[in-house]
Parts: C-alpha cells; structure tokens; sequence
C-alpha cells in the first residue's frame, strides 16, 4: 500500500504505531470487557488521515479509492455500539482537526461548524455569545457534531428542542463519488439526503460540516421533582403534558429501583450517609476489595437482585421542567400543573441536582468495569400505547441476565424512550445472552432497538431486522453514492443484510382516508395520496385535527418539504407503508424517534407507491386563537398548535399561554378551520 | 472515588475537551483515556510496554484534566508514577552553576540571555544560572527523581532568591520553597494586545479559543516535539493573526517558532531598557 501517496495528496496522517494503537476501539463495552478480559482490541488501522480541510478530506478518499481500502470516519470514538471499531488494513479518517466555528448568525438562528467540534466547545462558544444549541447528551465533553450525525443523537432536553437530526438544517459530506450537500444545501432539483446522512455511521461519507438550528439562552430555567405512588401514575403525566403542547425541557422519569437506589425521593440527597444507600456507596467507594464483592456477588444472582429491587416499593421520581422567558414559563407551570397534581411536590432540589450533574453517569461505569464485572446501556423507544410492554418485557430479558434499572426521558406527544442501565458478571458470554434476549423482547414489544446511541456492530442485525425491505432504499443509495462499498462496510446494516419484509405487510383493507387512529399515541394512519382536506373532514368527525396540514397529498408533500419549513419539534410523519413496483412491502416508522440506521421514510416514499403515513393528530376541542402578534413574545418560546402572521391558535390545554400572548390589541377568537397549510 | 490508573482508562474521556495536547493535536492517543488505557495494558497484562513507556509522556501538565475531572483523579501524579515504572531511571540530576555572588539569580531558560536588561531595570545586582531543562522538568514529573531534584535545587539556591521567565522553572523554584519573582511582574511597561495568561495556561480574554496551551512545556515538549510544535501550529491557527502577549517566555519562544505575532516578558524587558536608555 502507498502510504506515501497521502502525503503527496497533502494530507497530514499519523502512522506511528503509538498513535495508532488508539484507533482500536470505541467505547463499546463488549470490547473493552474483551480487552480487560485479556483479548486483544480489534485490529489499528495501517494509517490515519487527520485534516484540516475538506478538500484533505477528498484527498484522502479518492487515495482510498485508487487502492481499494476501507475508509473508518473517526470523531471522539465515543460510540457505545462499535460503529468506529478498529479495522484490518483501513484509513481512518479523524475529524478532530476540523474543529472550527465557520459562521454564526443570530438573525437566522444557525451556526455553520466543522464536523469535528466538541459538543462542549460549540456550547461554550456559543454560550459566550448568549446563545445555545440545546443538544446536551451527557458524552457532550467527549462527541463530536459529526458523531452526533453519525449516529443520531439526542441531548437531555430532546423533549423541547428535537434530537439532532431535527435541529440540522444542512450537512455536507466528502464520498467516493464526490461532494455530498444535503439539506438546505441540496442542489436544485435532487433528491435531499440529509435524513440518509443522518444516522449512515460513515457507511455513505465523511461529512465535514453543518448548519444547526441555535436558540437563545432561555432566561428563567424551572426544574422540579414530583414523586408518584406508581410507574404508570407517571407515565400518565408525562403523556398528558407532552400531548397538552406544553413542551417541557426536562422529562424525565425514573423507575423503582433506579428512584430507590439513588434515595432519589428522600429529602436526603445522594451522598448523605444517613441514607441506607448513602452510607454503603460511601462504604464501598472507600474499599475496592469490599466493591469487588458487592458488585460480583449479587451480579451472580441478578434474577435475585431484580426481585429484591421490586419489593422494594414502587415510588418513582419524575424531575419535569420548563425553560424560556419568565412569563412563558410561569404559565406553562400552571398549566402543567393538573397532570402532576396526583405526584408529591419534591421541591426544587431533585430538579436541581439532576442538572448540576446530568453528565455525571458516564463516571459510573468504570468502578463496575474495575471489579471485573461490565455495565452497558440500552435505550430503546416506542409510542404511547406500547410503552408499558415495552418497560416490561426488555426489564424482565435483561434481568434473567443482568441487575437492571431504568429512566425514561426523551418524551413526545406519541411516545417516550426508556433507557435501561444494567450491569453483569464480566463475561462475554452473559453479555451476549443479555443484548441477544433484550433485542428480541425489543422486537417483540414493538419497540425500536435503538433511540439514540446508533446501531454500529452490536446492533446491526437487529437494525435491518426493524427496516425490513425498506434496506432496499438504503442500498439503492449507498451503492450510486459508495459504488465499491469502501465507506465502513457494515454499517448501519450488514452487507447481507434481507431485503425481504420481515412480516407480511398488507395494503390497508377500508376506503379510508383514514385508516386507523391510535388514540392514546395521537396517531392517525391515513391514505398518504388522499386529498388532506378529505383527510382532516374524516378526522373533524372525531374531534381531531392534523398538526401539520400539508398543502397536498402527504405522498408528495413529503419528499418536498423544505428543511427548516418546520420547527425543531415539529414531526411531520412517523410511520411509512409503501409497495415497492416487484410487490413487496415496506413498513418504517415504529417509534417517535429512532437511530436504527438513517431516516428512509422520505426516500421510499419517492422509490414506492405509498399506501399510507402515520401522522400526528390532536384534539380540537376548545382551541383559541389570538389575532395578531403579540409585540415581545416569540412564537417558537410559546409554541401555539398553529400561527401565521395574522393569528395564532392555542389547544385548550395551553390556555395559560395564550392568555400570557394576549395583548392590548389582541382577542381571542374561534379557531379557523381548517388551518391554512404551512408550506 | 480512590485514585487509580483504571478509572481513567475506563473513563470515556470527559476531560479530553479540556486537554490541550487532545484539542490541539486532534490525535485520540493523546486523550488521558487513551494514555491510561496503554499504561493499563503495560502494567496489568504487560502487553504495549513500549508504546506505554512513549504513552505517558503525551502530556504537558497542565493539570487542566484534574480540574475537569468529575471524580477528583489526581492524573499528574498517576502519570508520574506511572513513568517512573515504564521507564529507565534517568541518570541523577544535577542543578545547574550558578554565575555570580548576587543574592537574587536570573535563571536563564531559553535562547536569550536577560541577566543584563533586568540588573538595569531593577537597579540590582543579579547573578544567573543557565538551565538547558527547566530546572530539571522531567526528573520533576516522576515519583523516584522528583523529591531528589527538589532537594538539589532547595541546596544550590540556599539564601538566595530567583527571577524567572518562565512558569516551568518558577513552579521548580518554589516547590524548593525558593523564594521568586517572574521576569513579567517586574516589567513596569504593559503590553497593549491581548494577555495569554500562561500561568494554568489560560486563554487571553478576547483572543477565542479553546485550546488552553501551546504545548511548549512538560515530558510531551520533549519526547513528542512534534506534537508540542503541531499544537502551536494549531493555536496559531486559531489566533488568526492576533497579537498576544505572554507572559511565559518559554511559550513566546514556541509561539514564535510556529509564526505566531507573539511579545514574551524578554522582548518587552528589552524594549523597556532600550526606551530608557
């Protein structure tokens, strides 16, 4: 190989087998058990491009390209699943170098930044100017903006402010066909690949840059801690804020044993000694042979352990909270307040705490690794009506293996992740029976494998698994974009992965235009070449509306909606059904949100007759509208149902904020029907 | 949390973002993660000796880590510890003469040689000690030399006190409890650019970036000078043709090698004398 030839490309690499030696692994915990185990990490790479510009980028592939080598993106290394895992005889290609702020501009509310930036260094550089992107994932000191494209991150106030895929406006990425803008940047007349970028895990490009929505700084930050005699009592208020439109920055719910462990609803915090828990953390913290026994002991019997920890009691703690200006937030306040009036006020301080160490998890995991023992996390995600299956079936596969906690954040009006942290004896073998159980009981509970942390090695199969046929679109595009297949082979999805469906998929069997509603999820599945006006009369007859009415048939709609027409948390479909011309089926779409591999939804809707989309819906029942803007207020800190220039329309649950927009020239008037469709 | 080499091999880096051989070289190696992890495998499976043994000198101890350190790590002192079992004891060392009988000792660490400028500025008599490695640095950075070199320098400079230019010999000087003054707090005249506080190496208000080292100091200047010279690049890349002022001379030396419009405290001593004279 002609290493060589690099460097005559002027591209800076690094072959110094020290600094190679780095590259081997991710933060995949399978590996680092194998090599705390004793096995060595996978294979280095024979070398590491490091530029500062994109051209070296292009360099670099089109080298890569001459001699046939597999190309490895590389950012923090971060990953959890193995996505940037070492590889024989690669190139990888670290980002770390293009770091920089390109651009900034307040009036249009997007930073221009290289695809190597830390999350912290853009949060901080931007919160120098009073300005922030909201995307907080507690790996914000060690990610990278490119990683969180990568493998489509979501930051702790997800629930107000979108995941990172909704708060990109454009990327561009360096393939071996050349120069891939998508997005607001996707040339007239193609086809915008931003939502394939996202969540591609290097398997199209390397992408080089970004344009990502910023907001302000809010001014008044609320946090608070409810505790509530059941799960379920929670998950209520959790579903009934999120469907109100009040759109708390902070939601975030801990299941029994995590809100035990932690002494969570005590008026104790964490570290006090006078807590059981209190006391024998700092016990255990004091002595690593005392951790060694407590934690390998009870990881032994986890089945034990599980059950302990359900008798423990069933109090939870939800910490909820709210951000923006003052008046905002003191209104949507009140109007949450009916959803949490079944919890037990806390208090500020559960709220408070979280946030002063809402990056701390990440330090939790070494001590259990020390002892010998490993710890993993899984977060998964599924819509309303599924979610108590969900919890149920992942906690008991995991607990037939491991000790097993879990929180759920990440809300939507549809649906909530749940993030399962778990911890066993140092095996491969008992890691691996717990991923393989916990995957199928995600499978079978109708959840999505993956919310945020991407697919990478460990999750692949079960990724292709979700997509189904729908991969047929992800080939079509890799192989016009990456026709050798050198862009890390594998990733999102196995080279042999089926393109068979993985169900039998029938065409909906009534008239429609709409097809089904899922009442306790507000979904609705409609007929997507139906007129949407047909489609909101049908839906009227029920008292629900559209969120989004789009201005034509949602199969057309869909494919041209602009990036940036909508608003960071605004979705404007969820699940696809459509028929390939051989006849095959293909359904996406199972969760709110999802990281199993790209969003194709919008790309098979251009390959395949769409036979339906699964969409938002709301109640209409005692909307208000306001006529004219109020003269301070911005729309997007009080985030009505509807608004256009010359009114505004509020749910009946968001009556506090519209009686905060109500102004001396204002009144509230009867909603128009049907709203005028943002284009 | 008991400080061990395991936590941070185990940690995902939640300090890299504050590392400036990380942030300026851009190199994963360079995280204290990864540097942990190949001193774990050295010492623990006795795999990768001798990249470990290279490993533990990617560092410019700065000590930004431990600040950033959610768990209190002391990570200087793991990493000195950490050479003094990779690798071979250097031979003892020895302080430098020092030249003259004045009881206040310039001690004279980079190319230029001030003695004369400061005696006219401070109207003192001063004597001077050529240093070719900052006071003995790297017998500093490790466990089994560290309290040896302290005590020898404690016992050249016995009764007398120190100016210096540069925070590397001034941090050497007072860990012998040795009485001194920088070379930047006797320069009556001040800069007008932007300062680059290079005493925990923090960024000049107003210059804006995130990388808090040049990399001129510590093992890493050393064993990797090509690092410590990539992250100099780097800041000067960032800087974007600012002029700074700092007050480390070591750092302007280094700064000025890779292009940067960089004043140290001996430029401006010298042009200070010259204006008086």
């Amino acid at each position: 190989m002609d290493i060589n030839g690099l460097i005559r490309r002027g591209v800076p690499i690094i072959r110094d087998p020290l600094h190679l030696h780095a590259y081997r692994r991710d933060l995949w915990p399978r590996d680092t058990l194998g090599w705390r185990n004793g096995g060595e990490p996978p294979d280095a790479p024979v070398v590491v491009a490091s530029p500062t510009r994109a051209e070296e980028v292009a360099e670099a592939i089109d080298w890569a390209s001459e001699h046939g080598v597999t190309i490895v993106p590389y950012g923090a290394g971060s990953g959890v699943c193995g996505g940037a895992r070492g590889r024989s005889g690669s190139l990888v290609i670290d980002l770390k170098r293009m770091n920089r702020i390109l651009s900034f501009d307040g009036k249009t509310r997007c930073v221009h930044v290289e695809a190597g930036i830390l999350g912290q260094h853009l949060e901080d550089q931007l919160a120098g100017a009073g300005w922030m992107t909201a995307h907080s994932p507690s790996s914000i000191a060690c990610s990278t903006a490119g990683g969180y494209i990568a493998a489509r991150s979501a930051g702790q106030f997800s629930s107000r402010y979108g995941v990172f895929d909704d708060m990109l406006i454009a990327a561009a990425a360096q393939t071996p066909t050349g120069r891939l803008l998508t997005g607001s940047w996707t040339p007239q007349g193609q086809e915008d690949l931003l939502p394939v970028l996202c969540g591609s895990e290097g398997g199209l490009g390397v992408v080089t840059d970004m344009l990502i929505r910023i907001q302000p700084q809010p001014s008044q930050r609320w946090l608070r801690g409810y505790a509530f005699n059941s799960i379920e009592e929670a998950w209520d208020a959790m579903r009934g804020i999120m469907q109100a439109d009040l759109w708390p920055s902070v939601l975030r719910l801990y299941d029994p044993l995590d809100t035990k462990i932690g002494g969570k609803t005590k008026a104790s915090d964490t570290t006090s000694k006078t807590n059981v828990f209190g006391w024998l953390k700092a016990a255990v913290e004091k002595s690593p042979d005392l951790q060694k026994h407590l934690i390998n002991i009870p990881l032994a019997v986890p089945r034990l352990l599980n059950r302990i920890g359900k008798e423990l009691g069933d109090e939870v703690l939800l910490i909820v909270g709210f951000e923006g200006p003052q008046a905002v937030v003191d209104a949507t306040v009140e109007a949450a307040s009916p959803f949490l009036s079944r919890g037990r006020d806390l208090g500020s301080k559960p709220g408070e705490q979280w946030y002063a160490h809402r990056h701390d998890v990440s330090y939790k995991l070494a001590p259990v690794f020390m002892t010998g023992a490993f710890a993993d996390t899984m977060e998964v995600a599924a819509t309303w009506d599924k979610l108590p299956e969900l919890y149920q079936q992942v906690r008991d596969a995991l607990g037939q293996h491991c000790a097993v906690m879990a929180h759920f954040s990440h809300a939507y009006p549809e649906g909530c992740s749940i993030y399962f942290s778990f911890a066993g004896r140092g095996r491969l073998k008992t890691y691996d029976a717990a991923w393989s159980t916990a995957l199928e009981a995600v499978r079978a509970a109708g959840g999505t494998v993956t919310h945020h942390h991407g697919v990478g090695v460990l999750k692949a199969a079960a990724a292709a698994q979700e997509v189904g046929s729908a991969i047929r679109v992800w080939n079509a595009i890799k192989h016009e974009i990456d026709p050798d297949g050198l862009m890390n082979p594998g990733r999102p999805f196995p080279e042999d992965a089926s393109t068979e469906p993985s169900a039998d998929i029938s065409a909906p069997s009534n008239p429609g235009p709409v097809y089904s509603v899922n009442l306790t999820s507000r979904l609705a599945r409609v007929d997507a070449m139906a007129s949407p006006t047909a489609i909101q009369e049908a839906l009227q007859q029920q008292g629900l509306t559209l969120r989004i009415l789009p201005d034509r048939p949602f199969h057309h709609w869909l494919p041209q909606l602009e990036r940036g027409a909508l608003e960071a948390w605004q979705c404007p479909v969820f699940g696809v059904q459509a028929r390939f011309t051989d006849g095959t089926a293909a359904r996406i779409g199972i969760a709110p949100r999802s990281a199993a591999g790209p969003d194709l939804r919008f790309s098979l809707i251009r390959r395949a007759k769409t036979e339906w989309v699964e969409v938002a819906v709301r109640p209409t029942l005692g909307d208000i509208s306001i006529m004219g803007k109020h003269p301070q207020i911005d729309a997007r800190d009080v985030r009505p149902v509807w608004s256009s220039d010359e009114c505004w329309s509020f749910s009946a649950t968001q009556k506090e904020l519209a009686e905060v927009c109500l102004h001396p020239h204002g009144e509230a008037k009867q909603p128009p029907i049907p709203p005028t469709p943002k284009k | 949390m008991t400080a061990s080499i395991d936590i941070c091999a185990l940690c995902p880096s939640l300090c890299r973002h504050k590392c400036p051989v990380a942030v300026g070289t851009g190199i994963e190696s360079t995280t204290p993660t990864a540097i942990f992890s190949t001193i774990w495998s050295a010492q623990s499976q006795g795999r990768h000796v001798d990249l470990a043994a290279r490993a533990v000198d990617l560092c410019t101890q700065c000590g930004h880590c431990e600040d950033a350190c959610g768990v209190n790590q002391p990570v200087l002192a793991l990493l000195a510890e950490a050479r003094t079992t990779l690798q071979p004891r250097p031979e003892p060392w020895s302080a430098p003469q020092i030249n003259g009988r004045a009881k206040t000792v310039a001690v004279i660490c980079t190319e230029d040689d001030w003695t004369a400028n400061i005696a006219q500025a401070t109207g003192r008599p001063i004597a001077s000690m050529v240093t070719a490695d900052h006071l003995g640095e790297l017998h500093r950075a490790r466990t089994d030399t560290a309290d040896d070199a302290i005590k020898i320098l404690s016992e050249q400079f016995r009764g007398r006190t120190a100016i210096t230019a540069c925070h590397t010999c001034a941090e050497a000087l007072e860990s012998a409890s040795i009485p001194v003054e920088t070379l930047d707090s006797l320069i009556p005249r001040r800069p007008s650019v932007a300062t680059w506080r290079s005493c925990r190496c923090l960024p000049a208000p107003g210059v804006n970036t995130v990388q808090r080292c040049c990399g001129a100091r510590g093992p890493l200047s050393t064993s990797h000078p090509e690092l410590s010279d990539s992250m100099a690049e780097a800041l000067v890349r960032r800087l974007d043709g600012n002029a700074i002022y700092t007050p480390d001379a070591r750092c302007a030396e280094h700064l000025k090698r890779a292009g940067a419009n960089v004043t140290g405290p001996i430029s401006l001593l010298a042009t200070t004398t010259r204006a008086e004279e």
